[in-house]
């Protein structure tokens, strides 16, 4: 997209806008007055601005824990993806990268355990990877334009103010802007309300925005998170490809050459056992990796997927052991079934990899409740809190919404982040969700209104763990057990195509019908039954709003930031730089107290947002 | 991974970008521990932390002399970090074309000419006539890994104007939905952004056709690609804004609003409730086409993967240079080269130019190129003795002699200090002795100076070679060698034994070196008469990291070999030692030589 252009076109085309689009005064008595006002905004938003007016569209720069989306406002694509790989880490003037840091940390910006965190390498890395976005891709002097930065919901203050004094002692762009992230992926969508689900890297997390509002506070911010995302699905590919890459390699041989084990994980080198050595082997994360992104798919429950695609061979080839293994294509839909709609992923077992525990993403910024991150004794087949799947997370947060805000996300998903380019998963997301709505109504049982007083009373943050944990309605434990009719299937890992709707028991070779009600119907039939035993209460409301599912697309996070960029919208939470680094070198966070409080800035802080405008998303 | 390689520490890591969160103070001190966050500082007898060069964040610090700049006025390194650059102008690698920065503001970052590089494996295409006699149709072919433009069915009539031919035959097509490839997969209909921005100038200006200068409308639930969608949603936003700052005009008070597009609160649209259960306008608060996720489009991608099978998807590699990151093969669009630019850089703390460039394409000379090889002395290090080992398979718990010659670059002579931990900072430390830490090096005065001073005393050998034997001791506390403007110390060092299964980061040693020089410099030598005479003392201090070889495994026959290396030099010459002497010096001078080039 051509600024010129762009220039050209915004400033003909809101002095004759079409019929169909505008709903004012007519086009004659409104151009002037627009063309004025035009000018004010531009001066009162865009401080920088100059006078001639030539309006410079600010960069959006997406700072992920993979990738960092780089480009200019306006335009349709960010001008570059990089990576945070291992090629980042290497040191000037080195071919190769001897530290195998996708063993001991992962290559990722930042890593899941924000305590652990060396914050200044992450300030290193980047700097590194904006320059080279500066220099190869944007080229530009990066003190002339803006930034606008999309925040997801909860991002911890202190890596938000490490980010951004490394771009403003680095790059020195004349401000920066905070955006949140839901909010840019409504936008990108066309909408103004949305259930964003990010199916991130660490974590999915689970934003609905109201109005263009995100809703974080009151627990939303804790029920919307879950494990279940993409570094839970490459530990299900790992898990899936080990027994045959083990074959592959000789299952009796001494673990192999150094070639082999060098990048692949850790082997223990006392032991002289040769079936613990052999039970340390593990494929290449990178190759796993590969494979993943480009042959993982999703099995989607209404449209059956042609048999000769079920059976079809796929030989996935895993270059840094120079061997390959040969799978059915159905097994290729296994990792995200179980990674996003297994009950719980606790039982991973001997084929995880990867050595760290898991702690979800700055679990201690939410509330100051360290339980959070510690596994807990949750009796079997009941999920951690945050090891709930896909769709009983989009229930769990759409049930603490308010009815307004439910009815209007209900059919507004939004998918984003890494994990939502599987195909098929969002529309199976979807399918069980619809099941899960269907079967459960939006219906609060006692207990769960009496845990939700509790914490409307309590303001604590500290209390949301607990509630996740305990106060789950024993009509929704009814119907989780129904779902998940599972336990004697574990065995044999590879039989649980869908273990989530047994009472269908569906085979890959099934004609399912095509209509998803069909389905719903069946489940729906069975599980009223079983509630049956408990008063199935339904609010009248629930039953006015009993909606169907959709999930609309969107463009992304970083082309909501372009769009919004493009019309010099930049929000209120704009950074400037003497005042951000006078801030920070007195010991404060730079970040302006507005940004943390008002709904439009990034709510960093959960304790900050329970009140004002929060209220409209929380029953 | 070769050896041995010297890098340099830029003191601006010493400065963080912030300070550490939560303490206040100068964090402009010294602070060396920053670097070792990954592992405890090791801290010197006397109380100093040193630098780490295991640390991972060193790997950010450390750059080889050739990359660095000088700031005279800060008197201070500068690396690739701590400068600030400024386009001086853009030009087409591939056909070395100077694009002037107005294009570039307009057109975007790659070449507009024909010059475009392979999807698959990112190098350049040339266009390739299939007919007989070199006539249409042609190709771009990929000479590296045979790619062509016939794989995605793009044949072009002419081998020129390759940008606007690739944009025609990329256009979605009329339905906007996509066009079925052969696999049964979704070609994403590119938009002409995509390809090169030059070409977004004819789709917007096309659509800029329409009479009423927005886009036409659209049917119900109609499907857009994402281009088109992307337009859309463009115009929408614009429409909303305008109407937004055109109600802020009318109530002032309500500016708020513009911060978001957002409407609470205002009188003439009405709350969400109310528009939830009415269908939504276009120009209202919603765009009107969302597009709803398909469960077909779902099956179709399942279908096309498996069906493409691993080799015919994309890596991720390749995915991430396309925009409309596809997943398949046959999804791959040619690029057009990306520009690369001149670049002027100053110095980020006085905004100093260091480098300045010519701004033609052709030309590599600078106007300005302050570098620190011309300020900084330069660490060159051999073996002593290089026949007793390799690089590659230092043999533990052996001692090993190395030859440090530090160079000095400038006109007057230094004093130079060099200082290491007594053990390397890594995992397992080797020890390290520094015979000679402190010592002189002569000025970079004329080489002719010496050449001609050598030649009266002794005719038969110039240079430096020719000096007195006598002056060579491996004795710790006296230098080594020394000549016109160099000195070389014998530094000692002996690698521990490791452990099996050891990480090859921890197998390499790395020496940790602070250098200090200091010298007495004429105060400004522009003055003239009056400011003759008058000198004054700078120094230059900077930590260097030098990687002296790889740790092998002991020697499997049987116990250590004695390898005195050590020994033997202590006490004095070995015969060894004395013949290798001699092909060591040339090999450093030689080292010494290419560096200061
Ligand atoms: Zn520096
Ligand atoms: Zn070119
Ligand atoms: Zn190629
Ligand atoms: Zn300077």
């Amino acid at each position: 997209m051509s600024t010129t252009d762009t220039r050209d076109r915004s400033s003909l085309n809101p002095s004759t806008p079409t019929p169909t689009t505008y709903h004012g005064a007519p086009p004659s008595i409104r151009a002037p007055s627009l063309s004025s006002s035009a000018n004010a905004t531009s001066l009162r938003y865009t401080s920088g601005l100059s006078s001639h007016g030539i309006a410079e569209d600010p960069l959006v720069l997406e700072i992920g824990t993979k990738f960092l989306r780089a480009g200019l406002a306006n335009q349709e694509h960010p001008r570059c993806v990089l990576a945070w790989d291992k090629r980042m880490f290497k040191r000037c003037g080195d071919r190769a990268l001897l530290d195998d840091i996708v063993k001991r940390r992962g290559t990722e910006l930042w890593t899941a355990d924000m305590r652990g965190l060396d914050i200044g390498l992450v300030e290193d890395l980047l700097e590194r990877g904006v320059r080279e976005a500066y220099h190869k891709y944007l080229l530009i002097d990066s003190k002339t334009k803006k930034l606008i930065i999309p925040v997801p919901p909860l991002f911890p203050t202190k890596l938000l103010t490490s980010i951004i004094a490394t771009l403003f002692s680095h790059f020195q762009p004349p401000s920066i802007a905070l955006l949140p992230s839901p909010v840019l992926a409504t936008v990108a969508a066309g909408l103004r309300c949305a259930l964003v689900v990010d199916i991130g890297w660490y974590e999915t997390v689970v934003t609905p925005v109201y109005d263009l509002r995100p809703i974080e506070g009151r627990g939303i911010g804790v029920y919307g998170r879950s494990k279940r995302a993409v570094q839970c699905l490459r530990k299900q590919w790992v898990r899936l490809l080990t027994p045959h890459y083990r074959r592959a390699m000789g299952v009796n041989t001494a673990p192999s050459s150094s070639s082999t084990s060098r990048d692949t994980l850790p082997i223990d080198p006392d032991s002289d056992d040769e079936s613990e050595k052999v039970s340390k082997i593990f494929p290449n994360l990178n190759d796993v990796s590969e494979a993943m992104e480009r042959l993982g798919w999703c099995r989607p429950l209404s449209t059956p997927l042609p048999a000769e695609h079920t059976y079809r061979l796929t030989k996935i080839p895993l270059p840094s052991s120079g061997t390959s293994i040969t799978l059915p294509f159905s097994d290729l839909a296994l990792p995200a079934e179980r990674a996003f709609f297994a009950p719980t992923t606790e039982d991973v077992g001997p084929g995880d990899p990867v050595q760290r525990p898991f702690s979800p993403l700055f679990s201690h910024d939410s509330g100051g409740a360290p339980t959070n991150t510690i596994p807990t004794s949750a009796p079997e087949g009941y999920p951690d809190d945050d090891d709930f799947p896909l769709p009983r997370l989009l229930y769990n947060v759409l049930m603490r919404c308010t009815v307004e805000v439910r009815a209007a996300c209900l059919k507004r998903i939004v998918f984003i982040g890494g994990g939502s380019r599987i195909p098929g998963l969002q529309t199976r997301t979807l399918e069980e969700l619809q099941v899960l709505v269907d079967t459960l109504k939006w219906d609060v049982s006692p207990e769960a209104r009496l845990e939700k007083t509790k914490t409307v009373v309590s303001e604590s943050g500290a209390i949301h763990s607990e509630i996740e944990r305990e106060g789950f309605p024993q009509t929704r434990d009814e119907g989780e057990s129904q779902f998940s009719a599972h336990e004697s299937e574990e065995e044999q890992p590879y039989d649980w195509h869908i273990h989530g709707i047994s009472p269908l028991s569906i085979s890959p070779r099934s004609t399912f019908p095509r209509s998803a009600s069909l389905n719903h119907r069946g489940l729906h039939s069975s599980s009223d039954k079983n509630n049956g035993t408990q008063p199935a209460r339904e609010s009248k409301k629930s039953k006015e709003i009993y909606g169907e599912a959709k999930a609309v697309k969107s463009l992304g996070v970083w082309v909501g930031g372009s769009l919004l960029g493009g019309q010099r919208i930049q929000g209120n939470a704009v950074i400037e730089r003497e005042k951000f680094l006078k801030e920070v070198a007195a010991g404060g966070t730079g970040i302006p107290s507005h940004a943390l409080q008002n709904d439009i800035g990034p709510s960093l802080n959960q304790k900050k947002t329970g009140d004002g405008a929060h209220k409209i998303g929380i029953r | 991974m070769s050896f041995p390689t010297i890098h340099i520490s830029c003191p601006c890591s010493d400065t963080p970008s912030i300070a550490r969160h939560g303490s206040s103070g100068s964090h402009l001190a010294k602070d060396h521990s920053d670097l070792n966050a990954d592992d405890p500082a090791e801290v010197d007898d006397d109380g100093q932390s040193n630098f780490n060069p295991y640390s991972r964040r060193a790997n950010f610090s450390l750059y080889p002399l050739n990359r660095l700049l000088f700031c005279e006025d800060c008197n201070q390194i500068r690396c690739p970090r701590c400068i600030l650059d400024e386009i001086v102008s853009y030009f087409c690698p591939n056909c070395l074309f100077e694009v002037p920065n107005t294009t570039v503001k307009s057109e975007g970052n790659r070449c507009t000419r024909n010059c475009y590089s392979c999807p698959v494996c990112l190098a350049v295409l040339s266009v390739t006539a299939l007919g007989d006699e070199g006539t249409a149709p042609y190709i771009l072919l990929c000479n590296h890994c045979l790619w062509s433009s016939s794989d995605i069915g793009i044949e072009l009539d002419k081998p020129t104007s390759i940008t606007a031919q690739l944009a025609e035959k990329l256009k979605p097509s009329a339905s906007s939905t996509g066009v079925s490839t052969p696999t049964g997969g979704k070609i994403y209909t590119v938009p002409d952004t995509l390809i090169t921005p030059a070409i977004s100038g004819l789709a917007t200006s096309s659509s800029s056709y329409y009479p009423s200068r927005t886009l036409p409308p659209l049917p119900e639930g109609a499907e857009l690609s994402p281009g088109e969608f992307f337009t859309r949603l463009q115009e929408f936003y614009k429409l909303l804004k305008s109407e937004a700052s055109d109600n802020e005009d009318r109530h002032p008070n309500s500016s708020r609003l513009m911060d978001m597009l957002s409407t609470t609160g205002t009188s003439h649209l009405r709350p969400y409730n109310q528009r939830m259960s009415e269908k939504p306008k276009p120009g209202w608060a919603e765009y009107g086409h969302n597009q709803s996720v398909n469960p077909d489009d779902d099956l179709n991608a399942i279908t096309a993967i498996s069906s493409s099978g691993f080799s015919g998807t994309t890596s991720l590699r390749q995915r991430l240079t396309q925009p409309h990151c596809p997943s398949l093969l046959s999804e791959l669009v040619p690029l057009a080269a990306l520009l690369r630019t001149k670049r002027s850089k100053r110095c980020r703390t006085c905004r100093h130019i260091l480098y300045k460039p010519e701004s033609k394409v052709g030309s590599i000379r600078c106007r300005i190129r302050l570098v620190a090889m011309n300020y900084i002395p330069t660490l060159n290090i051999t073996r002593f003795d290089p026949s007793a080992f390799n690089y590659h398979n230092l043999i533990p718990l052996a001692t090993h002699q190395f030859l440090l010659t530090v160079t000095n670059p400038l006109y007057d002579p230094i004093s130079v200090h060099l200082a290491t931990p007594r053990h390397t900072p890594g995992k397992y430390p080797s020890n390290i002795t520094i015979y000679c830490p402190e010592f002189e090096v002569g000025a970079n005065t004329d080489v002719w100076d010496e050449a001609l001073a050598s030649a009266s005393g002794n005719p038969s050998s110039g240079g430096h070679r020719a000096k007195p034997r006598d002056k060579k001791s491996a004795v710790p506390g006296q230098i080594w060698d020394r000549g016109r403007n160099w000195t070389s110390v014998i530094i000692e060092i002996v690698p521990p034994a490791l452990p099996e299964g050891v990480d090859d980061k921890d197998k390499i040693v790395k020496v940790p070196v602070f250098v200090r020089s200091e010298f007495d410099t004429e105060v400004d030598r522009d003055v003239g008469e009056i400011g003759k005479g008058v000198k004054e003392r700078r120094e230059y201090a900077f930590w260097s990291s030098i990687d002296v070889g790889r740790i092998g495994k002991k020697d499997q026959d049987g116990p250590q070999r004695p390898q005195s290396l050590g020994g033997a030099s202590v006490g004095g010459l070995g015969e060894r030692e004395r013949r290798s002497e001699g092909r060591d010096r040339r090999e450093s001078e030689r080292m010494k030589r290419s560096s200061v080039r």
